[in-house]
């Protein structure tokens, strides 16, 4: 059955002697749900992601619509969130506790779990020539906390109270007091419980891909040899190890606070007229925990649309990926300084002006391996043999994304201009244009790429058209004028500006963002449909429709168990050898075949 | 059953295991690497905080956490050398000095209570942080003794078996192979919790004097 073979590098491959017979009797419940088949949880990951994305997508249009038409009446809308709404008009709590969610759900549960754990999932074992993650039971484990994570925080939106409403920073002392709002009872509960296991999740996931990076690589397969999605994710679950636990000991802390009357985060509050026994606390060191993490957050979930975006620009424009080593170094530039920059959220929470300049100078260090991967992507592309077609669009879409909101970034890392800025619609654009968007775009991109690859067959090029310009036209209406608003001082969060004169003025422009946000949220029901339709209904694929390098493209497009038939392929060769030989008809290189004794002669790159 | 079905394509990947233990260890590290900065930083802010003398009895947990890791690694040695009967003898003293690791541990807590350093809205923040970073210590132990637990009534199956002479040329296909990469992924993580209390205690008793 089985025989071990060893040889020099990294290779811990079975060459199981039956070279066919897969086929084991799998009924629905352990192909589809307790799958331990790493394309399997990837999809299982991917369609969760889904699901909440349209929950939390959904949730922005309810707010919206109250943003854009504050006067305005919906009978309709109350008629089915009757709880959220009261005579037509959403209820300021119901309003808190829907930004709140959907940030918390975007955040982690859309662009951290699913971003990560689809492609993760999928592309490592594949890319690296494995058969499955390090520890397949752990994956499977890390999908199903994640579920029930996902379970408690949906329940929670059914709470007589309400869901929890403190903002998705949750802040003491609004989270640590139930008596402060609604949502900081039962709500903030749930969802303290939904993130300890979403951490919990992450972690398994995190220390597998890690684990099955360095361990599992096929002979060959070196790492200066990795796509550079791997080498993205691999760093993204570095910076997933590092900061989620102190996530949980701040969690912990304010758990401890909420239900047995520590003070970590509380003193001398007066609520009331009462004052409350708590003394003693620091609210102030709640941020700096919540922000240790909350800070590498943002890169833990841009890294993996970076990797993505690489990998895809370098495959439809027929070019070798510009500047390989640089690509992996600013990667780790970007994983060392992510540590280094999380007060740069709290210029205002009243630190000392000199620390202030410090995590400045370390925030806009950060633009330099920015840059760097921006001036990749752009001179990757640069005279290339670009094909257009829906993942290269919303890669090149990512990269305007990212110019576009990373530029603001160096007026938000300023202290001084935070002053103005801090907690207005400019940072609300700022990082929903770099960060929120960005990914999705890299998610897109992924999803369109490899969507062959998951399902065997083609998504419809023409809805992917039409979603691309939907969203990508729908993005910039919704966030450029919120850059225009935030310069004038309007702060984020507010429920209503009819009573703010200075504010009030901007009406039509909140009403023009607002339109804007139910196109985009329709033009993604179209991505849903198209990515439905075409499971069953698309065109069929061939084995390498991209015609790209990596090896995930040489494994049986239907999927099988231990990706490979046989042996696990060799690899000769980097992952990007496109266009290398003008004379040829061919303008790909596979990474399986063995490098010619012309090209051993070479100083470039294999 | 499909499940077997899947474990038919593990890899040799006892190293893979291995490493993932170290990732976890890590991570664990992380979590009370930001318990004790939150505490220095709370502590250099000053104000109401009042430092206390920790009770004499954590000197008696600490030993025991020590000596409970010897064990384990006893315990470990003989099981690569496919001595069950030592083994199990071995995780059995672990888990007895494990558990009264952990009923020393309340017995601190219930000494600190009585000299004044209790939880819930105690005007010093010392207390507290001592109690919380402890307990969740504690917690860890816990969910080492559920596991170690398990490694005791496997090891127990196996001296049934009788199969100890048995050679082990592939690790992951054999029961005993599977007993012997458990055992070791515990040990390590035992290790690190004797290690970590160890850190703790000296950390804390220096930081509260």
């Amino acid at each position: 059955m089985q025989t071990t073979t060893t040889s020099e590098q990294h290779v811990h491959d079975n060459a199981h002697a039956h070279a066919s017979g897969h086929h084991h009797t799998e009924t629905f419940v352990s192909k589809y749900i307790f799958s331990l088949d790493h394309k399997t949880i990837g999809k299982q990951f991917l369609t969760m992601g889904m699901i909440w994305a349209i929950i939390g997508g959904f949730m922005s249009v309810v707010f919206r619509i109250q943003l854009g038409w504050p006067d305005e009446t919906f009978p309709i809308l109350e008629r089915i969130f009757s709880s959220w709404f009261t005579d037509g008009k959403l209820n300021p709590e119901s309003y808190y506790a829907l930004i709140t969610m959907h940030g918390t759900i975007m955040v982690f549960f859309v662009l951290t779990a699913s971003l990560s754990g689809t492609f993760a999932n999928i592309l490592i074992p594949l890319q690296i020539g494995a058969r499955d993650m390090a520890s397949p039971l752990m994956n499977a484990l890390s999908f199903w906390l994640f579920f029930f994570a996902g379970v408690i925080m949906f329940a929670s939106l059914f709470l007589p109270t309400g869901a929890a409403s403190a903002g998705w920073t949750i802040y003491p002392p609004l989270s640590a007091l139930p008596q402060t709002s609604p949502g900081s009872g039962n709500g903030m509960t749930f969802w303290l419980i939904a993130m300890v296991l979403f951490v919990a999740s992450t972690l398994l996931g995190g220390l597998n891909y890690v684990s099955t990076i360095l361990n599992m690589r096929t002979k060959g397969m070196t790492m200066y040899r990795m796509p550079l999605t791997v080498w993205a994710l691999f760093f993204t679950a570095i910076i997933g190890i590092l900061s989620f636990p102190v996530l949980v000991s701040c969690v912990v802390l304010l758990i401890f606070d909420r239900g047995l009357g520590t003070s970590f985060y509380l003193s001398n509050i007066v609520i009331g007229g009462k004052l409350l026994p708590y003394s003693g606390g620091s609210p102030i060191l709640f941020q700096h925990l919540f922000w240790f993490l909350g800070h590498p957050e943002v890169y833990i979930i841009i890294l993996p649309a970076m990797g993505i975006v690489s990998e895809v620009l370098a495959v439809h424009s027929r070019k070798p990926i510009f500047g390989y080593k640089a690509m992996i170094f600013s990667i780790l530039g970007i994983t060392v300084l992510s540590f280094i920059v999380w007060a740069h959220h709290m210029f205002l929470s009243g630190m000392n002006p000199f620390l202030g300049s410090i995590f400045t100078l370390f925030t806009l260090l950060i633009a330099i391996p920015s840059a760097v991967k921006v001036f990749n992507w752009l001179t990757t592309l640069w005279r290339g043999n670009i094909r257009i077609n829906p993942p290269s669009m919303f890669a090149i879409g990512f990269v305007s994304m990212f110019i576009s909101g990373g530029l603001t970034g160096i007026w938000l890392g300023n202290s001084t201009v935070d002053i103005q800025l801090h907690d207005t619609y400019f940072v609300v654009a700022h990082f929903h244009i770099v960060m929120g968007i960005a990914a999705f775009f890299g998610m897109f991109a992924g999803v369109y790429h490899w969507f062959p690859r998951m399902y065997g067959r083609m998504m419809n090029e023409t809805m992917a058209y039409i979603h691309f310009a939907i969203t990508f036209i729908g993005a910039y209406l919704i966030f450029w004028p919120m850059h225009f608003i935030g310069l004038a001082g309007v702060p984020r969060r507010y429920y209503s500006f009819n009573e703010i004169e200075a504010f009030a003025q901007y009406g039509d422009l909140n009403k023009l963002i607002s339109i804007a946000t139910i196109v985009v949220f329709l033009g993604q029901l179209l991505f849903l449909v198209n990515f439905v339709y075409s499971i069953y209904r698309g065109k069929k694929s061939t084995q390498n429709p991209w015609q790209a390098n990596t090896l995930e493209w040489t494994s049986p497009i239907e999927g099988i168990h231990g990706n490979w038939d046989g042996e696990l392929p060799t690899v000769h060769r980097w992952p990007y050898d496109y266009s290398r030989n003008p004379n040829s008809d061919v303008d790909f290189i596979p990474q399986t075949v063995p490098l010619t004794e012309e090209e051993k002669k070479d100083k470039i790159h294999h | 059953m499909n499940l077997n079905a899947s474990l038919k394509y593990k890899v040799n990947n006892q190293g893979a295991h291995r490493f993932t233990m170290y990732l976890f260890i890590i991570t664990t590290s992380m979590i009370f690497a930001g318990f004790t900065s939150a505490f220095l930083v709370r502590k250099g802010v000053g104000g109401a905080w009042t430092s206390f003398g920790i009770p004499s009895v954590f000197i008696i947990s600490t030993v025991l956490i020590l000596l409970s890791s010897v064990c384990l690694h006893l315990a470990h040695l003989a099981n690569k050398k496919q001595n069950n009967v030592m083994t199990t003898i071995g995780l059995f003293a672990t888990l007895v000095l494990g558990a009264l690791f952990c009923y020393f541990q309340i017995q601190g807590w219930i000494a600190l209570n009585d000299a004044g350093v209790y939880l819930s809205f105690n005007p010093n923040p010392a207390g507290p942080y001592f109690l919380v970073i402890t307990f969740v210590h504690a917690v860890h132990v816990i969910f080492g003794l559920l596991f170690l637990l398990i490694a005791f009534f496997h090891s127990l199956l196996l001296l049934r078996r009788k199969e100890s002479t048995h050679v082990i040329d592939q690790i992951e296909s054999s029961e005993k192979g599977i007993f012997i990469i458990r055992t070791d992924l515990l040990t390590l993580f035992w290790h690190f919790m004797g290690i970590l209390w160890v850190y703790l205690y000296f950390f804390l008793t220096f930081n509260l004097k």
